[in-house]
């Protein structure tokens, strides 16, 4: 279950008490936020850096962090604010940098989505990589490499009611695994 | 329907078509009472994100974490060379607690370094860095360089032996003394405090107290003690202890080198104003130079004089403690390196306190002014 879930219900915490904590919520959301961030600048290298800026202060004032919402939007809310410290600062260029403070004004109110799909894709990535191997590789023939069951069957030298029975299997244990998060994810 | 889609609606018929056949593996996916039905709109959830799976990059979060507290301490390292060792060396070592403040100040936080444990002994060295570390009781101590500290891995007594100067910030512990052992045949016992020791391999020691009260003894003759309160400093020459009350103290002369990576000699310059090329960015600096020369001790006076020349660096809030005290904070998130430095330079008899990043707090000031 996701931080954003077993947290949610606290009225004030420090998720960021320990170094053991600290560097469980960077792992937990590392990910999500880096592709968060650049879903609005594009760029993958700078949203890296914004994110490790965003979780270095938050180191620096781990000790006073208390957190009134949910652990999820507080991060979330955070890096938000660093991506529009960053536009200011770095993208001199006015065009872009209008643009983009414009798509953040404008997604304030839909940015829960965005947190949602990207804490959801994150942890669709990990249920993946959690599936027994020959599910996972034709899974990821199927439907990252773009290959039909035929294609798959012919490329494999098996036949293709294995590969269906393989990619119903992934699926649903895929779906088995992100259960709580779809859940979540219907809710809102 | 699109072809994914009837491909899709074949998945879930040829599911449903096996379910009697293969009942076994597919109970272990489906909740009480759930029919393959019911779990099409998640499988389609899953189907539309794999699909956008091309858009996200997954950063292995292990190496991340591993770059992230490299720059942590890559922080820490460049501060050192934001404050010239010169010119650390060069200025007294009540004067080098205020600047190993400065980076608390600027959020540094420093990796805990144990160099060795040899069973039950702890030995951290800070080596050439400014270190931090935090003992098992929660105290913190901030080591400058070259300094060491060893402790017992169970820490039932709180007894730790060191070599060099560290500021010491004890955790509270009535039942439990904290005792500082030196080389030097003194110890220092507090139940939870704050202080400064300066135990390096040289002829005296040196201890100052920032808060609350520490007793200071020889180990070989535990009854010759001194009691040492904030603001009280002491020093020991392997004899005696001669203590220096804080009115004693005159206010030390500010020592900079103007530049510390040649040996010209060391200039002193009067506490305030602040270095020369700060005051020139503030806008009408050269009428304020006689206030100045007044601010020697009164902070009231300093702050005017700060807010005057510098409204946008430093924010000044008022506050009462509980026990009736006034508390000043001081915000400086948009003040320089250098203007904080200097500012803490020429009024250390304050004992600013870490109180964040950005923050420091400076308590028992009376509230009239």
């Amino acid at each position: 279950m996701t931080k954003s879930n077993t947290h949610i219900n606290h009225n004030s915490y420090n998720p960021f008490k320990t170094e053991e904590e600290f560097k469980e919520v960077f792992e937990e959301y590392f990910n999500p936020l880096v592709n968060f961030t650049n879903r609005y600048i594009n760029n993958w290298e700078d949203s890296r850096s914004i994110v490790q800026d965003t979780f270095m202060k938050f180191w620096e004032r781990r000790e006073k962090i208390v957190i009134r919402t949910s652990l999820k939007s507080f991060l979330f809310k955070s890096t938000k604010n660093n991506i529009i410290d960053f536009v200011r600062k770095v993208k001199t260029d006015r065009e872009m940098k209008e643009g983009v403070l414009n798509t953040m004004d404008i997604t304030t109110t839909h940015s829960a989505n965005l947190d949602d799909e990207s804490i959801l894709k994150h942890e669709l990535v990990k249920a993946i990589e959690k599936l027994k191997p020959r599910n996972k590789e034709i899974f990821k023939l199927h439907r990252l490499e773009g290959l039909t069951y035929q294609e798959i069957a012919d490329h494999l030298g098996i036949s293709k009611r294995t590969v269906e029975d393989n990619m119903a299997r992934a699926l649903l244990k895929l779906r088995n695994d992100l259960q709580g998060f779809l859940i979540y994810s219907r809710a809102n | 329907m699109t072809y994914r889609e009837m491909k899709f609606n074949q998945l879930i018929k040829k599911l449903k078509e096996e379910e009697e056949n293969d009942a076994q593996w597919l109970g272990e996916y489906l909740a009480e009472g759930e029919t393959i039905d019911d779990i099409r709109e998640d499988l389609q959830l899953i189907s539309n994100l794999t699909e956008n799976l091309h858009n996200f990059k997954e950063y292995d979060t292990k190496a991340e974490w591993s770059a992230f507290r490299s720059k942590v301490e890559q922080n820490s390292s460049q501060l050192k060379e934001d404050v010239p060792k010169a010119k650390v060396v060069s200025i007294s070592w009540r004067k080098y607690a205020v600047a190993a403040s400065i980076a608390l100040f600027a959020g540094i936080f420093v990796l805990n370094q144990f160099i060795g444990t040899d069973d039950n002994l702890v030995v951290f060295e800070s080596g050439e860095q400014i270190k931090e570390l935090t003992l098992p009781d929660n105290s913190l101590v901030e080591l400058t360089p070259n300094s060491s500290i060893s402790y017992h891995k169970e820490f039932v007594e709180r007894n730790v032996d060191v070599i060099g100067k560290m500021k010491f910030d004890i955790a509270r512990d009535e039942q439990r003394p904290f005792v500082v052992r030196t080389d030097h045949d003194m110890a220092i016992e507090v139940l939870g405090t704050s202080f400064i020791l300066d135990a390096n391999d040289k002829e005296s020691i040196e201890v100052e107290t920032l808060s609350g009260e520490i007793k200071v003894f020889k180990q070989s003759n535990t009854s010759l003690s001194v009691s040492l309160k904030a603001g009280e400093s002491l020093s020991y020459n392997g004899e005696a202890f001669d203590k220096v009350e804080k009115e004693q103290i005159p206010p030390p002369p500010v020592k900079i080198e103007e530049k510390p990576e040649t040996e010209q000699p060391v200039k002193e310059i009067p506490p305030i104003p602040v270095k020369s090329e700060e005051i020139k960015e503030a806008p009408d600096s050269g009428a304020k130079t006689e206030k100045v020369s007044n601010l020697a001790h009164s902070l009231p006076e300093i702050v005017s004089y700060m807010k005057e020349k510098f409204p946008d660096s430093f924010k000044f809030s008022k506050g009462f403690e509980p026990e009736g005290e006034c508390l000043l904070t001081i915000d400086l998130k948009n003040a320089t390196k250098n203007q904080i430095f200097n500012l803490l330079l020429a009024q250390t008899e304050f004992n600013p306190v870490k109180s964040g990043d950005e923050q420091f707090k400076i308590k028992k000031i009376k509230c009239k002014d």
